[in-house]
């Protein structure tokens, strides 16, 4: 996305490791993120633990507990991986559509196809998928998630401030910005299945 | 009927005269896709097979897995599958042919039959509710293996024959784990193992001698010649190619692939160049396409 550039590995269903036994009937998801030094605007090294990071995979369990039908994988956990090689704005949009992708293509079942897009606000102005430095200038951001082929809203998250008559604006905004991008990762995954399987 | 992909979250019936299948799931706006894969109709019975998953076992199936842990009288094993899949201590052949009732002692040498990290062959016996597999080596097919190659492909490339023990004509032999586990051994190690396995007649799997936790094998390592260990490079890169062109892998075709790269002249370690590769399965397809049409 942009300047954005996210990449995305699932590991499994495999066997859960731990024996904690308190989810016999459904599965895990586990988490991991990270930013390559070289990625964002100013060079600084490993963020494996930093908040940001963690805020980013607690978004990421959030949505896809919802999403992946865990009931069908009982005792087993899937391990989802994000590598950031380049950062420029709408980092966490770009990392739920590299995860949904990831996931499709590991043949996990989902509910829906979840496509992911920022808007930012700056001065009254609605910008769609800000830049690094947009958002630094905006006065609110908000994060949605939106369920392709419907009206639902899998996630909504805003940073800032957000005046309550803009906000709908924004959401329709999103939205259109969402189902573009759904476009994209459908004719995407088209490709991908045709490769794979000689349907035409 | 023909073939549609569908992709998780899409419609694949709105009527409601379908029953739902795997892979879909009923919603108030119809009968929707949970998976990338093939929608197919049979009957009344709406389903879609994945592209990609991990292995869903069936009966009868012969695996190549790894010992991962020993629980209570059984052995865990990793098959690229959902949950881990069990051997149990009943389920092997004794020395000796000998047939009866497992007891404690034979629980507590079961690290002297298999322990962690032990490859091992198997034949599915049972899939249980949870899809999690019961596998048994009472055949002297199956057992451990020692002296050779793993190459892991995707479990869904792998064509389902009658033959999945394969021995090629260039001294190689092969098990083709319908999990997507390939082993790959020197077919003159037959020989050399006879006397080892005459002693432990109808044994699953030969104890080890020593206990040594290390380099503790069964069997004699026997050197083999330099041509049979290119060939099973060879063997190797062909098969990590056909994986990564997305190519259905039976014994016939890897054959095929074989003596048709031996032909282009290709060195074994060209087949690992992406490019390369790809030229050599797309000439591969054409030529196999001109050899059916001409026969």
């Amino acid at each position: 996305m942009g300047g954005t550039e996210v990449r995305a590995t699932v590991t499994g269903p495999r066997q859960d490791h731990q024996k904690s036994g308190t989810n016999k009937d459904r599965g895990t998801i586990e988490t991991g993120f990270f930013i390559s030094p070289f990625a964002p605007v100013d060079r600084k090294n490993s963020s494996r633990f930093d908040k940001r990071s963690k805020e980013t995979q607690a978004l990421l369990i959030h949505l896809f507990e919802s999403i992946v039908i865990l009931d069908q994988l009982p005792r087993s956990s899937i391990q989802i991986n994000i590598t950031v090689i380049d950062s420029d704005g709408s980092l966490q949009a770009a990392t739920i559509n590299a995860a949904v992708l990831a996931l499709v293509s590991a043949g996990i079942p989902m509910k829906s196809l979840v496509s992911a897009c920022e808007v930012s606000l700056i001065d009254d102005e609605i910008l769609l998928d800000p830049t690094q430095d947009e958002t630094y200038f905006a006065s609110g951001t908000l994060l949605t998630g939106h369920v392709t082929h419907s009206n639902d809203i899998a996630l909504m998250e805003s940073t800032g401030q957000i005046p309550h008559d803009t906000l709908t604006s924004m959401l329709a905004q999103a939205h259109q910005g969402c189902e573009q991008i759904t476009d994209f990762m459908e004719k995407a995954l088209q490709t991908y299945a045709e490769s794979l399987s000689g349907v035409r | 009927m023909s073939e549609t992909i569908a992709l998780p979250g899409e419609i694949i019936d709105e009527t409601g005269d379908f029953v739902n299948g795997h892979g879909t799931r009923q919603t108030s706006r119809g009968i929707v896709s949970t998976i990338l894969g093939t929608a197919s109709l049979q009957n009344k019975f709406l389903s879609v097979k994945p592209l990609r998953t991990n292995y869903q076992g069936e009966v009868g199936d012969v695996v190549v897995g790894r010992v991962v842990e020993i629980v209570q009288h059984q052995w865990k094993i990793d098959v690229h599958s959902k949950l881990f899949a069990g051997i149990k201590l009943g389920a092997i052949n004794l020395p000796g042919n000998e047939l009866r009732i497992k007891d404690a002692t034979d629980e507590l040498n079961m690290r002297g039959f298999l322990q962690e990290g032990d490859l091992i062959s198997a034949e599915v016996q049972k899939v249980h509710a949870d899809g999690s597999l019961a596998l048994h080596s009472r055949n002297l097919l199956y057992g451990r293996l020692e002296n050779g190659i793993l190459v892991k492909v995707a479990s869904s490339l792998i064509v389902r024959t009658k033959q999945h023990f394969f021995t090629f004509s260039f001294g190689v032999k092969s098990i083709f784990g319908l999990n997507g586990y390939i082993w790959l051994s020197p077919s003159s190690d037959i020989d050399i193992n006879q006397q080892l396995r005459e002693d432990y007649a109808g044994a699953s799997f030969i104890p080890r001698t020593s206990n040594v936790l290390s380099d503790s094998s069964a069997l004699p390592f026997s050197p083999f010649e330099r041509g049979t260990r290119l060939a099973m490079a060879r063997l190797r890169n062909i098969l990590l190619l056909m994986n990564s062109e997305w190519e259905p892998i039976s014994p016939q075709v890897v054959e095929e692939l074989f003596n048709f790269s031996h032909k282009q002249k290709l060195e074994v370690i060209d087949l690992l160049n992406d490019q390369i590769g790809h030229k050599l399965l797309t000439d591969f397809r054409a030529y196999r396409l001109s050899n059916a049409a001409s026969t």
